[in-house]
């Protein structure tokens, strides 16, 4: 069979090197980088005008606007999937409160939970058919995360946020 | 607390819908794998129906049980639900189903299209039956739909044509959609090259089937306008060429053959290093003659068309390049041969069908060879020898591959085992009256007998009916996989998670029946 290591490339503890905080990084899987992904549209608006332009010159131009019209949705779709895949959360512990950032390039979208009041939730279902949800709850509000991982990773995941908030409060106990 | 982070997911995180409703939403892939596969079956049986009213009015010379037309309507739709239909779904069912998982991804990089492409098939093909109960009839000019004859139909060709529109938008969502996903969501550390066999077969054929549908686009739009809109592109009289026609469908309709049968190579490469329990020979040399047939598919069209008259060289050129693809082909069987010498071989259900397909391809594929030869295929051109060697490479080809497929993962999808003594049963029948019904057609073939023609000279008469015999034995064979399918459904011995033995990738390390959403051992890092 073949081997598999259980290292998780998903879920990532960092250390920010400039403020020196323990940092969560969730990503999605990216196997391929953008470059590539444009390199493959290329080639095959590139064939497609080829031909299309070939037979364009004898007259038969029908085929061009088709050519075009797939180069256009080929484009698209690889960039809504390159996009997708490069959603990114970063979980922080900032002082007395943990911070997720959101976003594809740069975080759009920011939380602030204090940390001695915050507690991690996983509906850990013990059904192979779902993956569960994982969630930080605090004052009765809660903030779903790492919605691009799958069951394992975001047994990981909760793992290594009891490991981040435990460090206030010890006491602390899978709520579930 | 600030603005929450917005979840972007296309499917539920807890498992499937109920009820009808969740076959009708799903964007799951492992459900709209299912869909394409159950689809492919229906159409199998409709585009089989058609053949046994081909064969049934073949069985004795003379007009028996239908009039010309209709026959002819049968053969062209016989061959556009088979190829459309039939075998393009059934694969793109089984890239639904397979492809995430051999590549440790959790759905298809974009769910929502998966959804669009299949239930645009079930409206595409509802049109194209439709016009069987139209006035003039179903189209009936081949399915290769030339002008000018194609354009002498009634009025529902328009019907025909937007349903080859509906076929190539599925085709080209699925396939952007396969290409998405195999470019960016492998498993970390998983690299082209470790990729296992049917993923690059796939990843070739969506290549393929990305390049050549806007051509088919464009070809069949410009026979609309000029049945319904009064231009000449394809018409003499009006300063159009037939002839550049053929040329562009051809362009299309060769490397439409390689799609029709890549994949096929891919689930033989996974099946048999199982069953020999031997790493398959030559992974590296496989993906190259796959990439190399592809390649060549681009530039042998005019082998479709050597009798329409072309200069010498361009019959020489389109003759060796045509030969050419022997080679990587022969590197193929050679690399499957290697992989079964020696090896602890067993020969379960999907093994038998396997090597069903490598001998029975082989021979379509000789006779290929034969057709190849410029001043050979001026005789043999538009007989039965052609549909002898185009049925040996689609049916013990793309179907008996489509069945191993289905025999070797049924056990993963469905988490119970198959029928095994009817699983070989269906095997033995199946290939008896397959070869009953296609090998004679070389010798009518040879012999001088025409395709397309509901009536022919008495001399062919015994061999038509051994083959109608032989298609009849065939077609209700397959009642044996519907049974065995249906059987596996409902229950039966459990499947372990490792399924089979000698089975290796990344599928076979999730339970089974596979989990509805993703793995339950991540395959974080692929080594």
């Amino acid at each position: 069979m073949t081997s598999y290591d259980t290292t998780l490339a998903m879920v990532s503890r960092q250390v920010n090197s400039q403020t020196g905080n323990t940092q969560i990084v969730v990503r999605a899987n990216k196997s391929m980088s953008w470059r590539a992904n444009v390199l493959l549209a290329a080639s095959l608006g590139a064939l497609s005008a080829v031909f299309g332009g070939i037979v364009a010159v004898e007259g038969f131009w029908l085929v061009l606007p088709f050519a075009g019209l797939e180069f256009l949705v080929v484009f698209f779709c690889l960039s809504k999937a390159y996009k997708r895949l490069g959603y990114t959360e970063v979980i922080s512990r900032v002082g007395d409160s943990i911070v997720v950032e959101s976003g594809y390039d740069k975080p759009v979208a920011s939380s602030e939970l204090p940390s001695h009041w915050t507690r991690v939730q996983f509906d850990d279902p013990p059904s192979a058919f779902e993956v569960g949800r994982l969630r930080l709850q605090c004052s009765g509000q809660s903030l779903e995360i790492g919605q691009a991982l799958n069951k394992e990773e975001k047994r990981m995941l909760h793992k290594e946020l009891l490991h981040c908030l435990r460090m206030d409060q010890p006491q602390l106990k899978l709520i579930s | 607390m600030s603005t929450a982070a917005a979840g972007h997911h296309d499917h539920d995180d807890h498992g499937p819908a109920k009820g009808w409703t969740r076959w009708l939403w799903t964007t799951n892939h492992k459900d709209i794998g299912t869909l394409y596969l159950l689809f492919s079956l229906v159409m199998f049986f409709i585009g089989g129906g058609m053949a046994l009213i081909i064969r049934a009015e073949l069985f004795q010379p003379g007009l028996q049980l239908v009039d010309p037309l209709f026959f002819n309507s049968m053969t062209t739709m016989h061959a556009l639900v088979m190829i459309f239909g039939v075998v393009m779904p059934a694969f793109v069912g089984l890239a639904n189903w397979m492809i995430p998982m051999m590549i440790g991804g959790p759905d298809m990089a974009l769910p929502r299209l998966n959804n669009w492409s299949f239930w645009i098939m079930p409206f595409a093909f509802l049109l194209l039956l439709s016009t069987l109960f139209m006035e003039g009839g179903g189209p009936a000019g081949g399915w290769t739909l030339y002008a000018p004859l194609s354009l002498q139909g009634g009025d529902s060709f328009a019907f025909v044509i937007f349903s080859i529109h509906f076929m190539g938008i599925s085709s080209v969502m699925g396939s952007i959609n396969i290409v998405a996903t195999i470019f960016n969501m492998r498993a970390p550390g998983m690299t082209l090259m470790q990729m296992p066999l049917f993923v690059w077969t796939w990843l070739i054929t969506a290549y393929l089937l990305i390049a050549v549908i806007p051509v088919l686009a464009g070809a069949v739009t410009m026979l609309l306008t000029d049945r319904f809109f009064g231009t000449s592109f394809f018409n003499a009289a009006g300063g159009g060429d037939p002839v550049m026609y053929q040329h562009i469908f051809w362009f299309f309709g060769h490397p439409e053959v390689y799609i029709l049968i890549l994949p096929a190579f891919g689930i033989i490469s996974s099946i048999i290093p199982t069953f020999a329990r031997k790493p398959l020979f030559g992974y590296a040399s496989m993906v190259y003659a796959t990439a190399s047939i592809a390649f060549l598919s681009f530039i042998v069209w005019a082998h479709h068309m050597f009798t329409v008259g072309m200069p010498l060289a361009g019959e020489m050129f389109f003759m060796f390049a045509t030969m050419m693809i022997s080679v990587p082909t022969g590197v193929k069987v050679f690399n499957w041969i290697a992989t079964m010498w020696r090896g602890s071989m067993t020969f379960e259900t999907p093994m038998l069908f396997a090597i069903g397909f490598l001998v029975m391809f082989t021979i379509g594929g000789l006779s290929g060879l034969m057709l190849a030869i410029t001043p050979a295929d001026i005789q043999y051109h538009d007989t039965y020898f052609v549909v002898a060697h185009f049925h040996y490479v689609l049916v013990p080809g793309a179907i008996y591959s489509i069945m191993a497929a289905t025999y070797y993962w049924m056990p993963k999808w469905t988490g119970n085992m198959y029928d095994e003594k009817w699983g070989k049963i269906h095997f033995w029948v199946s290939t008896v009256f397959l070869n009953v019904l296609f090998f004679p057609m070389h010798f009518v073939g040879l012999a001088g007998m025409p395709r397309r023609i509901p009536d022919y000279n008495l001399q062919f008469a015994d061999w038509n009916a051994v083959a109608t015999i032989g298609a009849f034995g065939f077609g209700f064979s397959q009642l044996i996989f519907v049974y065995v399918i249906y059987k596996c459904i409902k229950g039966g011995e459990k499947a372990t998670d490792e399924v089979w033995e000698g089975a290796d990738g990344l599928e076979w390390t999730v339970p089974s029946p596979a989990p509805y959403h993703t793995f339950e051992k991540p395959p974080a890092q692929y080594s």
